[in-house]
């Protein structure tokens, strides 16, 4: 009878295709444990450490990538706007408020695989907090915007979701879970080209 | 039939979860394209090399705007290493990681003493030795202790604008992670 043998190779089939691509499913989503989430934007302070989870542990081998020590900075990213809605690089966007402490941090505008967008070289295409127009109460404004701006401006003419990046270099946030309120500028969107 | 069917999906399910917790525990070991492999083929030259020499770095975090990064391979099982920098620079950190890639040490200029980067990684056998009697070279450094016999070095420098490239360049230039002896 091929009944038994059929039924076997149905288990181990689903047992295959399931954990392989359930699998490669959890490295390539975002890490949802040990999250530093502020707003939008999102950390992962202990990635990088023995303490991380095994979906970190395995993320971060598959990827090869090198991460900022502890003493060295924390990174955030957001691929979304503060309302939730996904970036998009036809839009222009307005990013005000504050960073958490640090003795410098790097804006800059990336893909979703984390390459820095394209732009040709005569356009500002980061911003760090040591060349940056201030309000006078200490918070900034950043445009992202396809037109020139006046103030702080990074320009943004991407077809498809993009997302921001701001690495805080030498922070107390990297060792901080909820120990200091912690504020990261709010994303506004303003309009869209194609709206 | 249908019972027999239900066990057999059932089995299925089972075993990808399985497979799943044991795909991710293993990972980490038989990963060919994690940050190790990647260093592994650097000398041990106990100098610091720019990380472009590792090939594809726009990804791997290897890339932020406005800082310069170098790297060196380390293993301590028969000596101890002694990471010297010296220069000036707005900002510069160091990583210390084992071959998984789990951070075993970090600082930045601000922790440090004075602005040199002056630091000593020993296994727990050679820091014995290094309490009992330190060799005067190392007599100001930090001494880390690190079960770890293998991983690599990473050394930041931030270089905010184009005036700091030479500057940046030099600190990194001078940058050593060679062995000492003990008993010297």
């Amino acid at each position: 009878m091929l009944r038994t043998p059929l039924l076997v190779a149905l288990a181990l089939a689903i047992a295959f295709a399931g954990g392989i691509y359930s699998t490669i499913a959890a490295i390539e989503a975002d890490d949802a444990f040990d999250v530093l989430a502020i707003g939008p934007w999102e950390a992962t302070p202990l990635a990088q450490t023995d303490a991380a989870n095994p979906y970190a542990k395995a993320r971060r081998a598959r990827t090869g990538s090198f991460a900022l020590g502890q003493a060295e900075g924390l990174l955030f990213r957001t691929a979304a706007d503060s309302t939730g809605a996904r970036l998009r690089g036809t839009c222009s966007y307005r990013i005000a408020g504050q960073t958490p402490p640090s003795r410098l941090w790097v804006m800059r505008l990336t893909t979703t695989a984390g390459a820095t967008l394209d732009s040709p070289d005569i356009f500002p295409q980061t911003v760090h907090s040591n060349d940056l127009l201030r309000a006078p109460d200490g918070t900034f404004a950043v445009r992202l915007d396809g037109q020139a701006r006046s103030g702080n401006w990074i320009r943004l003419a991407h077809d498809g979701p993009f997302e921001i990046e701001i690495t805080l270099y030498d922070t107390p946030a990297a060792g901080n879970f909820g120990l200091i309120d912690l504020a990261m500028p709010s994303v506004e969107r303003l309009d869209c080209d194609d709206a | 039939m249908m019972r027999n069917l239900l066990i057999a999906v059932a089995a299925g399910l089972v075993g990808a979860l399985v497979l799943h917790i044991a795909m991710i525990f293993a990972l980490p070991f038989f990963a060919t394209g994690d940050a190790w492999s990647r260093v592994a083929g650097l000398p041990l030259e106990g100098r610091f090399v720019e990380a472009e020499r590792l090939g594809d770095t726009e990804t791997a975090g290897l890339e932020h705007p406005f800082t310069t990064t170098a790297i060196c391979r380390f293993e301590i099982t028969s000596q101890p290493i002694h990471l010297r920098a010296e220069g000036y620079v707005p900002f510069w950190s160091l990583a210390v990681f084992d071959r998984q890639s789990n951070e075993v040490f970090s600082m930045n200029d601000r922790t440090a003493a004075g602005t040199a980067l002056d630091v000593t990684l020993a296994t727990p056998i050679q820091m014995i030795g290094l309490r009992e009697s330190i060799p005067p070279a190392l007599a100001n450094s930090v001494l880390v202790e690190t079960s770890a016999a293998t991983g690599y070095i990473l050394l930041r420098a931030v270089v905010p604008d184009a005036s700091w490239e030479s500057s940046a360049a030099a600190f990194l230039d001078s940058a050593t992670c060679a062995p000492v002896d003990p008993a010297a």
